[in-house]
């Protein structure tokens, strides 16, 4: 559905996206991760056609609905009533406008508010607004910046699933967040974006498979000195955060660790008061792969 | 053709909602009924300063004269508010990002122009008359001299009409290559100042909008003379929104 092949996007001398490639097959979930700055925005927005590509090309099969990250509406306008411009433009009749705009209306949780004018909304409320207009032509591909960065805790699940509901019923998805537990329970594929260029991308179950490893959180009763350092020499041990007096190490091979940790510790003599292993999250899979590439 | 409708219906919303349609109203349609009164009251009130001189005498008010001030007042402070209250219509629209939703549903921009130029075009169409109708009523009752019949009111109100209507079609394509609405003003604001200046060329004379300024100043009816000026106003409204059109498909609206 979608397909960009050496994506460049450059503003004078800066160069924000470094030849992008990347597919998002229909009827898919494609997770686009990236801190800020990163050029996500700047994709999508190229996805739209907003803006033009410095160099490549970018082809987009299907009619699209689009979430900017911070939608802006008329704030004189009730939410019925820019539900109604979108539909006017779109050239839906009057009955079809005032049918559909009530559906997403009631969809996205506005029911209430739509008399009210967007000026007086928050921003939660203006986010829901949007994907009630991404999704008014009934789109093929939905591209969604940040589409839950605005929402508690309650609003991002209703808009995650209203996302999963969108990919049953047929539709293609692309989105873009930092939020990171977001896109493991939804995407089917992600693609990690760093400084402009891919620096990693396939499915979630493959990202899982090459990259899970597992992480020892050790938390120390004093004050953690010189142990990480002497860790690090190892050749087992792919990196190591330290938060406080708790310190996570990630393995790069489980087999030798499970003993070798244990020896090293012992020989610390330093008392420890927890030691639990758990499998690496996306967001430690994002970590090790943007430290990789930088 | 959806566009245009869309943003059209739009156009009357936000006039209504952001009171512009009251603002502009209210500075035609109060010069029109203060201008004439208070030209009528002035000599008393010069009196009453208590010098001994018959200003009755000294000012020969005219219904001619009363309709040239009132005109002269609309070219100024009317120009003024026309220029403040529209300067945002589109660069304002552009730098809020207010375009980019509607793009997403193959929004067009020459329906968006076109709404815009036609919506205004014809609110001063409307108000500028009836406005100088107004006027027209209150210097018949308060002067005598010089008399100026409806018709010669109403030639001149179709020439204020056409010079505002340009002034309408400049802002927007200023607008859509100006985000900044102060900037947008200024620059209207110069180019109207600039005309007087540039009338007094010959060559220019004949192309310039700066002819309706004349034209309606003079009170007297309409005559062919005027085809031409309207057709290169025609050329001009072509033009800017030609040039509004093309920014705005081209430029980066993120």
């Amino acid at each position: 559905m979608i397909k960009v092949e050496g994506l460049v996007k450059s503003y004078g001398k800066h160069e924000v996206l470094k030849g992008l490639n990347f597919e998002v097959k229909n009827n898919e979930i494609y997770g686009f991760l990236g801190h800020n700055g990163a050029g996500k925005s700047t994709t999508i927005n190229i996805l739209t056609n907003l803006i033009k590509p410095t160099k490549g090309n970018v082809s987009v099969n299907g009619s699209i609905g689009y979430l900017p990250e911070d939608p802006k509406f008329y704030t004189y306008m009730t939410g019925a009533e820019y539900l109604k411009l979108i539909g006017e433009i779109s050239g839906f009749s009057k009955s079809n406008i005032a049918t559909r705009s009530a559906e997403l209306l009631e969809l996205v949780g506005l029911k209430k508010d739509a008399k009210r004018k967007v000026g007086g909304y928050s921003r939660g409320m203006r986010q829901r607004l949007g994907f009630a207009v991404a999704l008014f032509n009934k789109p093929q591909i939905l591209l969604l910046d940040e589409p839950a960065s605005a929402l508690d805790p309650e609003g991002r699940k209703e808009m995650l699933d209203l996302i999963q509901q969108f990919k049953n019923e047929g539709g293609t998805v692309f989105l873009s967040s930092h939020i990171l537990s977001d896109l493991e329970r939804i995407a089917d594929r992600i693609g990690i974006l760093n400084k402009g260029s891919m620096v990693l991308e396939g499915s979630l179950e493959e990202i899982k498979g090459e990259y899970l490893l597992p992480i020892y959180d050790i938390e120390f009763e004093n004050p953690i000195g010189a142990l990480p350092k002497r860790l690090l020499a190892e050749a087992w041990v792919e990196d190591i955060q330290v938060k406080g007096t708790v310190m996570s190490v990630g393995i790069s091979n489980p087999i030798v660790a499970k003993t070798e940790l244990l020896r090293i510790l012992a020989e610390n003599n330093q008392p420890v008061t927890s030691y639990q292993v758990r499998k690496s999250s996306l967001e430690d899979i994002y970590m090790r792969a943007v430290k990789e590439n930088a | 053709m959806h566009s245009f409708k869309a943003y059209f219906k739009k156009e009357i919303l936000e006039g209504m909602r952001t009171y512009r349609y009251i603002i502009i109203a209210s500075v035609f349609i109060g010069f029109a009924i203060f201008t004439p009164m208070m030209l009528k009251m002035l000599p008393s009130i010069l009196e009453s300063q208590g010098d001994g001189i018959d200003y009755s005498q000294l000012m020969k008010v005219t219904q001619t004269s009363a309709l040239q001030n009132y005109m002269g007042n609309i070219l100024q402070l009317g120009t003024l508010v026309v220029v403040l209250s529209l300067m945002g219509i589109v660069a304002e629209e552009v730098k809020n990002h207010l375009f980019v939703m509607p793009t997403s549903k193959e929004l067009s921009f020459t329906g968006v122009i076109l709404s815009k130029g036609v919506h205004y075009s014809i609110l001063v169409s409307i108000l500028i008359p009836i406005a100088m109708t107004i006027n027209y009523y209150y210097v018949a009752m308060l002067f005598e001299d010089g008399v100026v019949t409806l018709q010669q009111t109403l030639s001149s109100a179709f020439h204020l009409t056409c010079y505002f209507i340009f002034i309408i079609h400049l802002l927007i394509c200023i607008g859509s290559y100006v985000k900044k609405s102060g900037v947008v003003a200024t620059i209207t604001m110069l180019v109207l100042l600039a005309m007087p200046l540039l009338n007094k060329i010959n060559a220019l004379s004949k192309v310039l909008p700066y002819y309706f300024i004349e034209a309606a100043t003079k009170v007297s009816n309409l005559d062919s003379s005027v085809f031409m000026p309207l057709l290169v106003l025609s050329g001009y409204i072509v033009l800017l929104n030609g040039m509004a059109i093309h920014r705005l498909k081209t430029r980066e609206l993120e």
